[in-house]
């Protein structure tokens, strides 16, 4: 394999490739060990929120094939149909238990708060996915939720590009800007918290941790955006191929099923 | 057809407290949340293999730049 | 800083002893999981279909609601007619405060409610001379002569016994009366939607003039009522039938339900206002002292983290 370009060759595919590189700690885009404080069931919420969310994908894309009033004409389309509004209602109850469980973690500790971020905004994103998928079903909910919504819209001005009422517009909506709006921060999201790892618990101190990551220096709850914990860059920047191999590693390797 | 789909059709229920109306499958619906949260904060997460105390720094072999 | 002054010293999670966990068996285990709850759930409640109300149905089970409606286009008192933008100049519309958001929106979708929802689509009707001389009368008229004939109407129907057109009281009404029963012709005939819809252009898919005359009218209204779909009945969380709906929208519609939205002229506007603010603050948690702070004190995590703790 050819080697990488020196630093600040100047190229911007060096450039990129490192940066998402680092995005990650090397191992941690699917790595098979967990912080051991991870147990208790209430972690399982994201994952199930995620999978609720593969289903709502696929049932619409069913959906999709046969045009938007197959499901009142055909008994298997109103079944895919059902498929899609369950999946839906499964994808809200298990999100929102998955908000509740991080709120009460405070889980934008730890410069997390991007994580908490692009979380709430795909939260509202999905309602306003849901919103549209009322718009487009064709039926009386159809009527009655458009000609109601229009006000609340107008009112804030922005009823005349979002025309509620115009349902072509909100079937577009519906099955491409606001999943691919969706899906991209869910992406983000699931990104962030490979990068970061699970939120510790409250107050607590890993076995030998480094001086550093304790200092002053490190990013206050206001400061988002303040420099990097020493101890994350210790373990984000460290470049595998770096002379000195990072410690456990051979280990941990060892310890894989 | 469904099996009971005449289950959710049919005459509707709803509950009144005050100012509040909730309709009794939205209410069935957010009690379950809540006991569902709270079921997966007390019930025990099945133990997994003895914890190696071992940092998960840089975690597995590379699988950094080719 | 928060309350307590506290800095964030969340050491690196990657610090902390592991455990080996197989993250793709768990996310295959949620997805059996989910995928056969999910089939479970279709199999066994099915999902609402409540048919839409077409024109016809409309016309055929309210036809007074029709005429109704339709005189109240003509008058320029329909809800339509007197909304202010995006349809037309007739209402400055709902403002937040110093904030005219609707009027400084404009009027970006132009709807003259007598024009584009009653005498556009009577015009296309052909070989009926009363309708004919009617809508040359009507033509031919000032707006004020117009509105004039088609308010005495309106009222001499809320008047008449079961809003029956046969029953009103003698009156200068001018071709309103014409007009009016011709459109309920034209509506039962199931004809309207397209007329609506696709008379300027072959393919339609914006349904705005035909929601917005059947949401004048107030069969919509009534039907939606009774399940218990209505603003003031916590209507934006319902469904049709016994199916759950969105109980996520429960503080949205909460506002409606209370003082001094519930009777504000501008509810949409400030409900709106209030769930953009609370909004934006529930997407900024992190960064609101105080609130990012309240974890810690409820002390929820300690189930979580019981055997940390212990």
């Amino acid at each position: 394999m050819a080697p990488s370009s020196e630093p600040g060759s100047g190229s911007w595919t060096v450039a990129l490739r490192d940066r998402l590189g680092r995005t990650v700690p090397s191992g941690q885009l699917l790595p098979d060990r967990q912080p051991e404080y991870v147990r208790s069931w209430i972690y399982v919420f994201g994952v199930a929120s995620l999978a609720a969310f593969v289903y709502v994908i696929a049932s619409g894309l069913v959906l999709t094939l046969k045009g938007p009033t197959w499901w009142h004409q055909s008994s298997v389309g109103h079944f895919v149909n059902s498929t899609h509004l369950w999946s839906v209602e499964l994808f809200f109850f298990f999100m929102v238990i998955h908000l509740w469980g991080k709120f009460f973690m405070a889980a934008w500790r730890g410069r997390r708060a991007l994580t908490w971020v692009t979380g709430a905004v795909a939260f509202v994103g999905s309602i306003g996915a849901a919103f549209t998928g009322y718009l487009v079903q064709s039926n009386f909910d159809s009527q009655w939720i458009s000609t109601q919504a229009k006000d609340g819209l107008n009112s804030a001005g922005i009823g005349s590009e979002f025309n509620v009422l115009n349902t072509g517009q909100m079937l577009l909506w519906h099955v491409m800007t606001l999943p691919l709006l969706v899906g991209l921060l869910v992406v983000l999201h699931i990104i962030l918290v490979r990068r970061h790892g699970v939120v510790p618990p409250f107050d607590a101190i890993p076995p030998e941790a480094p001086t550093e990551a304790l200092e002053p220096s490190a990013a206050t709850e206001t400061s988002p955006t303040s420099t990097e914990n020493p101890a994350a860059e210790s373990t984000m920047t460290a470049m595998p191929d770096s002379a000195d191999p990072p410690p456990h590693a051979a280990e941990s390797a060892g310890e894989r099923p | 057809m469904t099996l009971a789909s005449g289950l959710l059709f049919g005459r509707t229920h709803f509950l009144h407290w005050g100012v509040i109306q909730i309709s009794l499958a939205n209410f069935l619906v957010i009690v379950l949340m809540l006991v569902t949260f709270v079921l997966a904060l007390v019930l025990p997460f099945p133990h997994g293999p003895e914890v190696v105390p071992e940092p998960a720094a840089e975690g597995g072999p590379s699988d950094g730049p080719e | 800083m928060n309350l307590s002054g506290r800095p964030d010293d969340t050491p690196d999670a990657h610090l902390f002893p592991t455990r080996p966990y197989d993250l793709v068996k768990e996310f295959v285990v949620a997805l059996v999981v989910v995928g056969l709850l999910t089939l479970l759930l279709a199999a066994v409640l099915s999902s609402p279909d409540k048919k839409a109300i077409s024109l016809s149905t409309w016309a055929k089970a309210a036809p007074t609601d029709v005429i109704a409606t339709a005189t109240a286009e003509l008058a320029g008192t329909s809800g339509t007619a007197g909304y202010g933008p995006p349809y037309n100049h007739a209402s400055p519309g709902q403002t937040l405060g110093p904030f005219a958001l609707q009027r400084w929106a404009g009027v970006r979708i132009p709807i003259h409610s007598a024009i584009d929802l009653v005498i556009g689509p009577l015009k296309s009707l052909r070989g009926d001379k009363s309708l004919t001389a009617a809508l040359k009368q009507w033509r031919k008229a000032s707006l004020s002569k117009q509105h004039s004939w088609a308010g005495r109407y309106g009222s001499a129907l809320a008047k008449a016994p079961n809003g029956n057109p046969a029953k009103v009281a003698k009156g200068d009404y001018g071709p309103v009366p014409v007009l009016t029963s011709r459109f309920l012709t034209l509506a039962k005939g199931g004809s309207l939607e397209g007329l609506l819809t696709t008379s300027s252009t072959f393919f339609g898919s914006d349904e705005t003039k035909p929601l917005l005359l059947l949401a004048d009218g107030s069969y919509l209204e009534a039907q939606a009522r009774l399940d218990h779909l209505g603003g003031d009945q916590w209507g934006m969380m319902n469904e049709t039938g016994n199916y759950p709906g969105q109980p996520w929208l429960w503080l949205y519609t909460f506002w409606y339900q209370v003082k001094p939205f519930s009777t504000s002229e501008n509810a949409d506007a400030w409900v709106w206002g209030l769930m953009a603010l609370l909004t934006l603050g529930f997407v900024l948690v992190p960064f609101i002292p105080g609130v990012r702070s309240l974890p810690r004190h409820l002390g929820v995590h300690r189930l979580i983290w019981r055997r940390q703790h212990e």
